[in-house]
């Protein structure tokens, strides 16, 4: 293959540019490269990343044009999208919200469960797991040495609906102050309903590190029709802190019906999608902070299914895993 | 006197590590990850400033790679492909007009004007191509990654990469 005429096109860096951003990273300290327990990290990652979603959520809430009973949109997750935000100033953006007196609870207005909470229920084999669950539960035909197996969990079904309180989430976008975000008419009172279906939790410890292989079909989220979900991903996408161009550019280049975003801790962290088996997944790595065991989540579907693995280990080890997943 | 590259780092972990030269690092990746977004994005103002924010994001975090330098290398490879998305999802349609005329032009002046005028005819061809083939483009021939790095990066199978590459090198020099 002939190529040299795409080798030759390459540059060096103009000497002055390179001089100056060589000057500019000799003033960047390296973080403090402490070892810090992956499990306490992952779950500090997954609480912020579940209160993300579940404001993000708040106002994904569709405008009703339609009869406001009419649950006929539904959407899978199929595709997962990393969306970097600034931990630091989401805990403000909360703070600032907690110290307005807006509780979480007002932010949807009233959630009623539909089913009993969740409950775990420990299973012996993956078999068991997979027929309590109803799915065919997939175990790892490798994992990285050292590792052992500590069970097989699968939470049982549950389901909620969700009525707006749109005093509520006004409330919320004038504290932030995001002005540019306006909520349709006639949200107030409308529903939607978020189905959980089981989930079936493989984990292995090694020391105090660990290894989940979570599996589940995808959630079904019920909307009122005939909604605009890019005009309402906007104001989500705001509430988390992204400029008002690149929300605007986002909601409206993303399928958000079957697209997760995931937010992304701002840093030090990488992010990628990535093939796992034919479908595109989405790989986070660097959550732990730390240098040997630097901890990522590797997240993609397949059919009806969804998957999740999570350890304080390499990303090429979670891909690993999911590529001998039997 | 111990050069920079052999100052030795404080205990970690009760193991003495020696610090790596982080000055060579920079100087081995600096056009690497420069070529990549000159390649991806055919511009070297921007390559210059998506440059800087590549190596900035990866720089406060690279203590965790004082051990495995080729594992900084597709790192910072992997970093720079978030920011050249990141920057061209910012790019797509949708865009108002006043930031529109921020844009750099897909050409500017350059020193090279032979080399310029090549990049700017390259970067014509690419547009036609796929995202995902102007990408390995550039991760060939701008970062230099091996086939098998691409297929660590992108997902592909290694001979997935070779089959794409080849196929996109012979359009492109037909029509070069």
């Amino acid at each position: 293959m002939d190529d040299q005429f795409l080798r030759d096109l390459k540059a060096q860096p103009k000497p002055e540019f390179a001089a100056r951003l060589r000057a500019t990273l000799r003033t960047v300290p390296p973080h403090a490269v402490a070892r810090v327990a992956p499990a306490a990290a992952f779950r500090k990652w997954f609480a912020a990343a579940a209160s993300i979603a579940v404001v993000g959520f708040a106002f994904t809430l569709p405008p009703v044009q339609a009869a406001a009973e009419a649950f006929l949109d539904l959407f899978r997750v199929r595709n997962f999208t990393g969306v970097q935000f600034d931990p630091q100033e989401l805990a403000q953006r909360l703070s600032a919200l907690e110290g307005s007196g807006i509780s979480p609870e007002s932010l949807f207005g009233a959630v009623e469960p539909l089913t009993e909470a969740p409950q775990p229920t420990s299973y012996a084999t993956a078999a068991e797991a997979g027929a309590a669950a109803g799915i065919r539960v997939r175990v790892p035909a490798w994992i990285p040495p050292g590792y052992s197996s500590t069970g097989i969990v699968a939470s049982s079904e549950a389901a909620a609906r969700i009525t707006l309180n749109t005093a509520g989430l006004q409330a919320v976008l004038d504290t932030l102050g995001l002005a540019d975000v306006q909520l349709p008419e006639g949200l107030d009172g409308q529903s939607a309903t978020v189905h959980v279906l089981p989930i079936v939790t493989q984990s292995y410890v090694n020391d105090d590190r660990s290894i989940h292989v979570i599996q589940a079909r995808s959630p079904d989220v019920s909307l009122p029709a005939g909604v605009d979900l890019s005009k309402l991903a906007y104001a989500g996408l705001r509430v988390l802190g992204m400029s008002r161009d690149e929300a605007y550019r986002m909601s409206v280049t993303i399928d958000w019906r079957s697209t997760l975003i995931v937010p992304v801790p701002s840093q030090a962290m990488a992010y990628r999608p990535i093939n796992v088996d034919g479908n595109e997944g989405l790989l986070i790595e660097g959550l732990a902070q730390s240098e040997i065991h630097p901890g990522g989540v590797l997240m993609w579907s397949s059919g009806e299914q969804t998957y999740a693995i999570a350890g304080a280990v390499s990303g090429e080890e979670l891909l690993e895993i999911a590529q001998n997943l039997q | 006197m111990a050069t920079e590259g052999e100052v030795l780092s404080r205990p970690f972990l009760g193991v003495v590590a020696a610090e790596p030269n982080w000055d060579a690092v920079y100087t081995e990746q600096l056009p690497r990850v420069y070529n990549f977004f000159r390649y991806r994005l055919g511009n070297d103002a921007l390559a210059e400033d998506l440059t800087s924010r590549t190596f900035e994001k990866a720089w406060a975090a690279r203590a965790r790679y004082r051990r495995d330098l080729a594992g900084f290398s597709t790192w910072l490879i992997s970093i720079a492909r978030n920011v050249a998305t990141d920057h061209l999802r910012a790019q797509r349609p949708h865009l108002p007009l006043e930031v529109a005329e921020d844009v750099p032009a897909r050409s500017t002046p350059h020193d090279d004007v032979s080399n310029e005028s090549d990049l700017a005819r390259l970067g014509a061809l690419l547009e036609k191509l796929p995202q995902r083939e102007q990408e390995l483009v550039a991760l060939k021939y701008g970062a230099e990654a091996t086939n098998r790095a691409i297929a660590e990066l992108t997902g592909l199978s290694e001979s997935n990469v070779g089959t794409i590459l080849h196929r996109v090198v012979q359009a492109l020099r037909r029509d070069w």
